[in-house]
This record gives structure tokens, C-alpha cells and sequence, in this order.
């Protein structure tokens, strides 16, 4: 019986893997011109090209913007998961924490602070930051002050309450911001907001991917650490862990992974919530050696079929990707839980 | 080397006031024996059992553990002397048998080492030890209460520590079921040479199966074996005695108002 669903898991982990390039390069593929794999493998891996112009496309456009979808993807859902067991709730996600209401608040303050307090500040302050530098400071200052919150008390409920605070602060800030600033300023935070994958420059990508690299592989590091926590938290003392120290540790993680993944391509919601609760449907487990990798995957085969559709395939428009993942992801949920019928942490 | 209790006092602490639930204790937990702890509702009971957890912290006096205070081992070593079977706890129950019992090892683990052949044999032993071979590919939440209460008991088991402390594992559990676990724990004492303690409110069963009863009333704590505690008159007044009362002949509680009288 065991050795038969080992057998099913390593198909499931093969199908995975063979999904994941597919969707790879069909996100690759798709967009406002449209590419065969044909020409993009050969661009890729052939000698020489015949098409100078969709080289450039490719190289310059489309690979980036598929690497990110991975990072992002693979990034929201491993700190989704980390957050769902920390916090022993099946609806806690990357952003329970307020990070990325922080980060709006970040970007709100530089795009439509800038015109409505522009007055006020030296033009240098100004015109030397960048969105994602806002948005950064704005995420990492609300981790900054929860995992400092985390040090001084014990109960993780109450941090989850902390973070929601956080964000309702935030959100007040911006309602506030938003209506007081100009209707093109207020028109760019709302586009920001969209979420946008295909901004990123190779350096960025670079960043955005040490950043996730480095939480996803704490996260890895307390692979059992986390399956205990399973067993709630007096267990989990006596097995010998230092919940404090592993409850920071996690919420660092998910902040370096959730925080930049904000600040370079916007607040993209519902994928970290929804990835883990997918991949413990399937592999119909709690275990985290399953579901560390498996969320890692599906969550960037998630985001490029999510780009790809966004890119509506023979059309020049480009929908928000923030929608997308929703709407293709909802009712993924929603047939699995109908389906299984039974839901479990 | 036992577990001890240096005039141990038990209880909750706020930030301004304390409120003390028993203690003092000054007792020694006799090695390799079935220890059982009585006492009616918020009696402490449960305090006792998570300040030895160190989920709590003792008011006063200190808990030794072979004679070093427990706050002064490093959690992972304390997590190779005493495991737990809790009551109320939070627990998902998406893992299988195998997977739940395989948690006991953690303290054996390294950061994402693969279990080891004596891990394995462990887990191994301590499902068939609690007779669990036939649901070790079951799910924890597809399990009766019995089944589940011996699951946990498995998974303290290949935890492997000399001490096991048990809250409460009789409660949801029917007759048969608490026959089954009385002998086990009595199995575990005798053939692993397990130190057992254990709360419950079947004193009755505790007369009968404990090597020693630690009897928790409001105002004192005693601490002997049960014929001695029966001598000492100690079951008497655990209840208010307009209701229950102790009948030693039968070392059985009988109510006052029930047919019987």
C-alpha cells in the first residue's frame, strides 16, 4: 500500500516537472507577437539566429519576464506555506503579516506623497527614489517592527492580529494619500498595484532571486522543524524546538521572500494562499518535505500559466496580472476542495 | 536520579500578580513506575504537567530532571529524557500514523538528515508496541479516539526517553479502551523500564493500577502509594463529602443519592 502511493507521488512529482517546462516555454511563446517554441528553442540553444528581432524579444524580454514569474511564483507560495504553519491557519498567506500593505504604503507615499507633500520636499529626495526603493523600505520597516513585536510576546495569534492592524493602518494611509493627490499620480500607484512581472531588469532579477533563494533555503533548513510545529505548540516544546527563535526565523524568511517580491513587481495576492492548500490536495499531506518542493514548483508553473493568460494570446493588450491569479485560481481551489471534501492543515 | 520537585510551587504569572493553582511539592517521582496524578477540576493537574513541559514556569522551587534543574538543560536534551502525550492541542491531523510517529525522532535529527536505520527500527517498534501495524498508512483524522491516543503514545515512545508524561490519556477513551492503555502504560513500565506519570480523574482505576498517587487538594498534596494513601484517609476528603464518599472496602467513590444507598 505504501510503495503504491510512493509510486503515484513520484508521477505526480514527474508531471510536475514536465508541466513546469511546458508552461515555461509557452509563457515564453505567448505575448503581443506570438513565438514558436521551434524558433525559441533554436534562439536559445542554436548557433546562430535567423531572426535578429525576435532574439531581441526573447533574450530581453520574454526570458526575463518568464524568470521572474518563476522567483515570484515559487517565492509566494513557499512564504504562504511557512505562514499557513506558523500560524496554524488555513487562511494566512505571504501577506498576513502587513508586508505588503507596507510596501503599498511605501510606493504610495513616493508616487502620490511625492505630489501632494512635493511642496515640502527638496527635489532630490524626490527624483532619487525609485518605486521599488519605497516599496522596499515600506515592507522590510513592517517586518523590522512585527518580528520585533515577535521577540516580546508569545502568542502567534496575536502577531497574525498585529499584522492585520498593520495593514488596516497602511491602507488608511493610502485611502488618505489617494484622495488627496493628483488624478495621474493616483492612475500610476493603481497600476502598481496591477502587479507587473515584466519590468524587471537583469539585475533585478538577480536581487529579487537571492532574496527568495535565501528564504526559500532557511525554509528548507527547518523542513522538520516545521512538520513538528505541526503537532502545535506544546508538542513542539517538547520535541526541543525554541519556538521563538523558529517563529523569527520563519517570519524573516517569508519577509525577505514576501517583501521583495512586492516591492519589484507589486502586491500579487491569492498565489500564496492558495498553492500550498493546491499541492496538500493533491499530494493529500502535511508533510513539508513534500510540500517545500512541490509548492516551490507549482507555484511557478501557477504564475506562468497565470502571465501567459494575462498576455491574451493574439492580442497587443496585457491584462493585470494581480487579476489573473484569481480568477484562473479560484475555482482550481474551489473544484479540489468539492472534490476532497476534506481540508486539513 | 528521579524526577523531582523542590518545594515547587505551580501556578500562573502576570506581568503584576501571580496566582498560585498548588504546591508546595517536595517529592521524588520513583524511578521506573507508574505514577498517577489525581485531583478533582483545576486542581493543577494540568499546570503540573506543563511546568514540567516548561511550557509554564514554576512560581517557586524548581523541577530536577536526574538532578539538574530543567531550565538549566538545552531544549534539545530535554527532549531526549521526557516526551509528552497533551490533551487539548492543536494538531493537524493530515499525517499518517507513520508520518505522526516519525515526529518522535525529531530531536535525533539534524537539520534535513534523512531518518537512520534505528530511526526507522525505532518507529517501527513503538507502532507495533501500541499494536498500530494495521493504520500505519492511515490517516490521523480517519482514526477513532482510542486509535489516536495510541498513536501519540507511539510517537512519544520513539521519542525513546526514560520519562513519559501523559495528560490525561484516558479521557474520550470507553472501558475496554482504558484497560488496553492501563496495560500498556503498566507494559511500557515493566518491559522498558519507562518512568510513567499520568493524570486522570478515574482514581479508582489508579487505586488499583499505580505504583504511587500523587493526590492534589486544594490546600495540601500528598504523595505515597495507594494502599498507603487509603490508610491515611486521603480519598476521603478529596470531594466534598455531602455528595461522594469513599468506601476503602471497595476502594470505590460511591454518590450519596445513588441507588446503591
Amino acid at each position: 500500500m505504501t510503495s503504491s502511493i510512493n509510486t503515484q507521488r513520484k508521477i505526480r512529482y514527474l508531471l510536475l516537472g514536465v508541466l513546469f517546462f511546458m508552461t515555461f516555454f509557452i509563457n515564453i511563446s505567448f505575448g503581443s507577437v506570438e513565438i514558436s517554441i521551434k524558433t525559441i528553442l533554436e534562439s536559445v540553444f542554436g548557433p546562430t539566429t535567423q531572426n535578429s528581432q525576435l532574439d531581441y524579444i526573447i533574450h530581453h524580454y520574454r526570458i526575463p519576464k518568464a524568470i521572474t514569474a518563476v522567483i515570484v511564483g515559487a517565492g509566494l507560495s513557499i512564504s504562504g506555506l511557512l505562514m499557513q504553519t506558523l500560524f496554524k491557519n488555513p487562511l494566512a498567506g505571504p501577506y498576513v503579516l502587513g508586508i505588503s500593505s507596507g510596501a503599498s504604503l511605501g510606493a504610495a507615499l513616493y508616487i502620490m506623497g511625492a505630489t501632494a507633500l512635493g511642496a515640502f520636499l527638496p527635489q532630490w529626495l524626490i527624483g532619487n527614489w525609485s518605486t521599488t526603493i519605497a516599496a522596499s523600505i515600506g515592507s522590510f520597516s513592517v517586518l523590522f517592527i512585527v518580528a520585533t513585536v515577535a521577540t516580546r510576546i508569545k502568542n502567534t495569534m496575536a502577531l497574525l492580529i498585529i499584522g492585520l492592524m498593520f495593514g488596516s493602518l497602511s491602507s488608511a494611509v493610502v485611502s488618505i494619500l489617494a484622495f488627496f493627490s493628483s488624478k495621474e499620480s493616483l492612475q500610476k500607484f493603481v497600476f502598481w498595484t496591477y502587479g507587473n512581472l515584466g519590468n524587471l531588469a537583469l539585475s533585478d532579477i538577480g536581487i529579487l532571486g537571492l532574496f527568495v533563494g535565501i528564504g526559500s533555503f532557511v525554509s528548507i533548513l527547518n523542513t522538520n522543524a516545521l512538520n513538528a510545529m505541526l503537532l502545535g505548540n506544546d508538542y513542539a516544546i517538547s520535541l526541543g524546538i525554541s519556538l521563538k527563535k523558529t517563529s523569527l526565523i520563519i517570519l524573516i524568511a517569508t519577509g525577505l521572500i514576501a517583501g521583495s517580491i512586492t516591492a519589484f513587481v507589486g502586491p500579487i495576492a491569492f498565489l500564496g494562499l492558495a498553492v500550498p492548500h493546491i499541492c496538500r490536495l493533491i499530494w493529500n499531506t502535511s508533510n513539508h518535505k513534500i510540500l517545500i518542493p512541490t509548492s516551490l514548483l507549482m507555484g511557478a508553473i501557477f504564475m506562468l500559466i497565470s502571465d501567459s493568460i494575462a498576455q491574451l494570446p493574439g492580442s497587443a493588450k496585457v491584462l493585470p496580472i494581480n487579476a489573473i491569479t484569481a480568477l484562473f485560481g479560484s475555482p482550481i481551489v474551489i473544484w479540489l476542495l468539492v472534490r476532497k471534501k476534506q481540508i486539513q492543515l | 536520579m528521579a524526577l523531582e520537585f523542590t518545594d515547587l510551587i505551580i501556578g500562573y504569572k502576570d506581568r503584576s500578580k501571580s496566582q498560585q493553582i498548588a504546591g508546595p511539592f517536595d517529592l521524588k517521582i520513583p524511578e521506573k513506575k507508574l505514577t498517577a496524578v489525581i485531583g478533582k477540576n483545576g486542581s493543577g493537574k494540568t499546570t503540573l504537567i506543563k511546568t514540567i513541559g516548561q511550557q509554564l514556569t514554576s512560581l517557586e522551587g524548581d523541577v530536577l530532571l536526574e538532578g539538574q534543574s530543567l531550565k538549566n538543560i538545552p531544549s534539545n536534551q530535554r527532549a531526549r529524557l521526557l516526551s509528552f502525550v497533551f490533551t487539548t492541542t492543536f494538531s493537524s491531523e493530515n499525517m499518517t500514523v507513520n508520518e505522526l510517529v516519525a515526529l518522535g525522532r525529531y530531536p535525533f535529527l539534524n537539520w534535513y538528515s534523512k531518518p537512520s536505520k534505528k530511526d526507522v527500527e525505532c518507529i517501527r517498534e513503538a507502532i507495533v508496541f501500541t499494536a498500530l501495524e494495521a493504520l500505519a498508512s492511515t490517516k490521523i483524522y480517519a482514526l477513532s479516539d482510542g486509535q489516536k491516543q495510541r498513536a501519540f503514545i507511539a510517537r512519544a515512545l520513539a521519542q525513546e526517553t526514560p520519562y513519559m508524561i501523559l495528560d490525561e490519556p484516558m479521557s474520550h477513551l470507553d472501558h475496554h479502551h482504558k484497560a488496553q492503555l492501563l496495560s500498556l502504560m503498566k507494559k511500557l513500565v515493566k518491559e522498558k523500564n519507562k518512568t510513567i506519570v499520568y493524570t486522570t480523574h478515574d482514581i479508582e482505576k489508579a487505586i488499583t493500577n499505580a505504583d504511587f498517587i500523587l493526590a492534589l487538594t486544594e490546600d495540601k498534596s500528598f504523595f505515597n502509594t495507594p494502599e498507603n494513601l487509603i490508610k491515611e484517609g486521603v480519598f476521603d476528603n478529596l470531594f466534598p463529602k455531602e455528595q461522594v464518599y469513599f468506601d476503602p472496602a471497595t476502594t470505590q467513590f460511591l454518590y450519596r443519592d445513588s441507588k446503591s444507598k
